[in-house]
């Protein structure tokens, strides 16, 4: 396939769900609104699925504005897979939930134009060519993505698409000083925005004073690490994840903070050279194991269910982190497999929380209990996800999570592996705990559980839990020829 | 040149800092992206073709005042929103910050050291004003007084920022600001003030 038209159907996938989420605005009533999502998920979702499949194909020669490589394709794919299920999942949490941030007659309308906005803009990051637009396309998703969280129009939901608005907007703002430092330090005033492409960041950077490059590289990732969640700039990740709702949230955790990490790892591979391997690696490992000390603690304690999966957000951000920054081809196998399938279950477990504030409305705020007894289908979905994010085999992140510490080891990086093994495990004895109190029955609770409520009642859970399951058993089946293959072999070679 | 209006937006960020009316603040802020705005016109030479980021830079500024003003108009408070920290005491942090900036800051190839010193300034600025006011109106303003810092850092670069990203960024900022202005608007009807402290609901 030529790369012209590799690069119209990356243009493609972004043009699309922004056709779609001005086709939603024609409808006329929910059910109608509803209707037209499935149709428009759909043809969206395919257009991203073969642009992904071209660009794993490709010659992956960067366009002017696109860059379809190997790391572009495998994003666009996992973002693409989850705003599919997040999409067909939207109606069953619009069906119970009242929008009050918006006026009600165009709740629902409002809902899927920023919804299909985020999606665009989710595609976008991976694709775009240049560190200045991804950053302006990363800015353009804190506007649609914290509508969204704060669609409830409820004061918690309210509080957490605050904060997060305003914390990474700051962030950004950073960010763009960052670049601004790019332009006039790298002294190459008509260079024009081409400067800043990832095939040229490089020159760019390296042009640079030392000093000037070391700032400019450390004001952008820090803009970054606010977007991330990145501890410990992650103060709006809990409670914008936890707050949002459910087909939102698994987007913001499975696809948003994966895809800005994206622009971090490029970053790293462009300044790498200019400012040093050591410069410019280090914050990335410092953030990475610092995310996943700071999450641990949190996830000992009994807490709602999607926070306490918003706490394994920064814990899973922090394990890929730190295989970026060791860089190895068996780290970057992990890598790929921990981003496919965090993305994978976190989404289911975003998902599972609508048929569970329906058994349970007050698990928004307490965590879950006797969850089995009263909707097992619920607890199945619920036990897929915290199996996996656990790491307990067969999960494709206990594969993951060995190639990054086994690919520490293999690169030097012994204390970096070493103190990441100790953390993990922690954190996976924290979940089963969580994953334990679940099960239990609480007597002596007081609790609006409505166990007598009908399955034909609740979401539809059993269905994605179960084409979930055999999507993560397939890459844990397909983990052993990562390390070897060549789109692992391709992101070793570097992202930029 | 430059350099005055470094100071003079610096100054006029700090006075954001301890003002206690919204409006004021807001006028303040105005001041600053317009002078912010002039400069880009006067930079311009009365050329065309580089009048877009410029023209878009003095239309931002007229939006952002347009939509802020409209958003305090509509949400009287009863009494003024105080901060959690004393004016005395946020004028202090703020001073101590700006006067740590040269020592901590490397030379970054702005050709005015002035410039560099007060982009930078309004950056951290913007970030005390957002974190020590408690009004969400001020808030918004902590979020424009940091963006205008990289806009004085790109006005100081002798036209080296391309207008794609100064246009980008004009958008995105008008982007923020309504849908930030739509959040306040939201908290005012919830809350009954535009007071963020009602907000803390969410801690562990």
């Amino acid at each position: 396939m030529t790369d012209v038209l590799i690069t119209w159907l990356a243009a493609g996938s972004i043009a699309t769900p922004l056709v779609s989420a001005l086709g939603l605005q024609a409808a006329r009533s929910e059910n109608t609104a509803h209707r037209l999502n499935r149709v428009f998920a759909t043809v969206t979702a395919l257009v991203g699925l073969v642009a992904a499949g071209a660009m794993l194909t490709g010659s992956s020669h960067p366009s002017t504005w696109m860059i379809t490589d190997s790391a572009s394709a495998i994003y666009v794919s996992v973002v693409t897979v989850v705003a599919l299920m997040s999409a067909l999942l939207s109606p069953a949490y619009l069906s119970g939930a009242e929008g009050r941030f918006f006026a009600s007659d165009r709740g629902v309308r409002s809902y899927y134009l920023a919804f299909y906005g985020f999606w665009a803009a989710l595609i976008a990051i991976p694709v775009v060519a240049n560190l200045g637009v991804g950053l302006l396309v990363v800015e353009a998703t804190t506007a649609a993505s914290s509508v969204l969280v704060a669609f409830s129009g409820k004061p918690r939901a309210l509080e957490a698409g605050w904060k997060y608005l305003i914390l990474t907007t700051l962030g950004m703002s950073i960010a763009f000083l960052g670049v601004v430092v790019m332009f006039v330090a790298s002294g190459a005033h008509n260079g024009g925005i081409a400067q800043l492409d990832w095939s040229v960041l490089r020159a760019t950077l390296a042009q640079m004073p030392h000093g000037a490059a070391v700032a400019a590289y450390a004001l952008v990732m820090l803009g970054l690490a606010t977007k991330i969640g990145w501890a410990p700039v992650h103060n709006w990740l809990p409670d914008a994840h936890s707050e949002a709702p459910a087909p939102v949230s698994a987007l913001l955790s499975s696809a948003l903070l994966p895809a800005v990490m994206l622009l971090a790892w490029r970053l790293r591979d462009a300044a790498s050279h200019a400012i040093g391997n050591t410069a410019a690696t280090t914050p990335l490992a410092a953030f990475g194991i610092f995310s996943v000390a700071v999450a641990v603690p949190f996830l000992w304690q009994p807490m709602a269910w999607k926070r306490l999966l918003a706490y394994h957000s920064l814990e899973h951000m922090g394990i890929i982190t730190v295989g970026i920054a060791i860089a190895g081809p068996l780290a970057l196998a992990g890598v790929v497999l921990h981003f496919a399938g965090h993305a994978l279950s976190k989404a289911l477990g975003f998902y599972a929380a609508i048929p569970l504030y329906q058994i349970q409305p007050d698990a928004s705020r307490h965590s879950a209990r006797d969850v089995a007894s009263s909707s097992p289908a619920t607890f199945a979905a619920m036990a897929v996800t915290a199996i996996t994010l656990a790491g307990l085999p067969p999960s494709p992140l206990f594969f993951s999570e060995l190639f990054i510490i086994l690919g520490g080891i293999a690169t030097g990086h012994v204390l970096l592996a070493g103190t990441l093994a100790v953390l993990i495990a922690l954190a996976f004895i924290g979940l089963l705990h969580a994953l334990l109190e679940a099960l239990q029955s609480a007597p002596g609770q007081d609790r609006q559980a409505t166990p007598s409520v009908s399955r034909h009642h609740t979401v539809p859970i059993l269905a994605p839990t179960l084409l979930i399951a055999a999507a993560l058993l397939a890459l844990t089946a397909s983990a052993w020829l990562l390390p070897a293959s060549e789109i692992v072999r391709r992101l070793a070679q570097g992202t930029t | 040149m430059i350099s005055l209006v470094a100071t003079a937006c610096v100054a006029l960020g700090l006075g954001v800092v301890v003002v206690r009316r919204r409006s004021v603040a807001l006028a303040l802020v105005t001041t600053q992206s317009l002078l912010l705005a002039g400069v880009a016109l006067w930079r311009t030479g009365g050329h065309l073709e580089l009048m877009p980021p410029a023209g878009g830079l003095l239309l931002r500024s007229i939006a952002i005042a347009t939509i802020l003003g409209i958003g305090i108009a509509r949400t009287r408070e009863t009494k003024p929103v105080r901060a959690g920290i004393e004016p005395m005491a946020r004028a202090v942090i703020a001073l101590a910050v700006l006067l740590a900036i040269p020592a901590l800051v490397p030379a970054l190839g702005f050709g005015d050291p002035n410039a560099q010193r007060g982009a930078i300034a309004l950056g951290v600025l913007g970030i005390v004003v957002a974190l020590t006011r408690r009004a969400t109106i001020l808030q918004i303003l902590g979020i424009v007084i940091a963006e205008n810092g990289a806009t004085l850092a790109a006005l100081s670069a002798s036209s080296a920022v391309p207008d794609v990203i100064e246009l980008g960024v004009i958008f995105d900022l008008l982007l923020i600001a309504v849908v930030a202005s739509a959040f306040h608007t939201r908290i005012f009807g919830e809350f009954g003030s535009g007071d963020s402290a009602h907000l803390r609901e969410l801690h562990d």
